[in-house]
């Protein structure tokens, strides 16, 4: 039976990641939940200060963030992350994420995943892990297609 | 003479982290195909689920429509990772420019052999991120270029 709080956590992520969470054992779903950090932004609060780079894999569990360093121009214009977008996929490849600077846009929630705590997922749980990894290609496949279009339409 | 795979994969960077018993079940898994300059091994919107792992040669990828040769891929290559692992037609044709031969694994054997080794599900579906990551990168920046 799972606690109060592990049951926000799952739900959480079923709500954001639903394919994945519909993969994946509910025991599996709780420990996933729990792997890295929970991160509480309020809005206007930089998740990663201009100049810096992502603490890891970034999960967006609920909320939007914008880059904070972006030119100027209305928040609704830029490039918005928002509630089950994945960042910092570099970290699954054993490379360094990507210089980013994200700023909340209203209260949101980020878990994020070190290098670390990922070998150490992979390790234990390598299922887990795949499942995971399973869910971060479907969402590149379908950004790839959708980009490729753009760039077929664009490009003649 | 499948064992003769082995030390040919074990080169592979996908596969760097396997141990040798990992290795010796993928081997076991394979098939050997040597191609010729000019044939085909995948087609473009035609069903697939293999996977091709290029040991020795070139091949190139292209598209009837569009842009030319997409991408020329030497040894250590893994061919048809996405339709393999996600199903689906091939979004395009890959044709030998020389002399290749290629370890083959079919989708199905790949899912199997994922469940029962998990550390080689690992190495495919990484891989396959790692892939597809380089390659919304790579529209994203001729998108940028594009000024779309």
């Amino acid at each position: 039976m799972f606690s109060t709080t592990t049951q926000i956590l799952v739900t959480q992520l079923g709500i954001a990641f639903p394919r994945l969470s519909r993969s994946l054992d509910p025991s599996d779903v709780e420990l996933l939940g729990k792997v890295g950090d929970l991160r509480l932004l309020e809005r206007g609060q930089d998740l990663v200060p201009p100049g810096g780079r992502l603490p890891g894999l970034t999960l967006v569990l609920a909320g939007r963030l914008v880059p904070s360093a972006a030119p100027a121009s209305p928040p609704e214009h830029r490039w918005v992350v928002g509630t089950g977008d994945v960042l910092g996929m570099e970290t699954v490849l054993g490379r360094r994420p990507r210089h980013i600077s994200l700023r909340a846009l209203e209260w949101s929630e980020v878990r994020v995943i070190d290098e670390a705590s990922w070998a150490l997922l992979r390790e234990r749980h390598p299922n887990i892990a795949v499942g995971f990894l399973r869910e971060l290609a479907l969402d590149l496949a379908a950004e790839l297609s959708a980009v490729d279009s753009t760039l077929e339409r664009g490009g003649r | 003479m499948r064992r003769e795979l082995l030390p040919l994969l074990a080169t592979i960077e996908a596969f760097a982290d396997l141990g040798e018993e990992d290795l010796s079940a993928l081997v076991e898994a394979c098939q050997e195909l040597h191609v010729r300059p000019g044939e085909v091994l995948v087609s473009e919107g035609v069903e697939d689920d293999r996977l091709f792992i290029l040991l020795r040669g070139r091949v190139e990828v292209y598209r009837r429509r569009g842009r030319g040769i997409l991408a020329e891929l030497g040894p250590g290559s893994l061919i048809g990772l996405l339709a393999s692992l996600l199903g689906g037609a091939r979004t395009s044709t890959v044709r030998a420019t020389e002399r290749s031969q290629l370890a083959v694994l079919r989708g199905s054997a790949l899912e199997l052999l994922s469940l029962s080794h998990a550390p080689i599900g690992l190495a495919v579906q990484t891989a396959m991120v790692g892939q597809l990551l380089d390659d919304v990168l790579g529209v994203q920046r001729r998108l940028g270029d594009l000024g779309a």
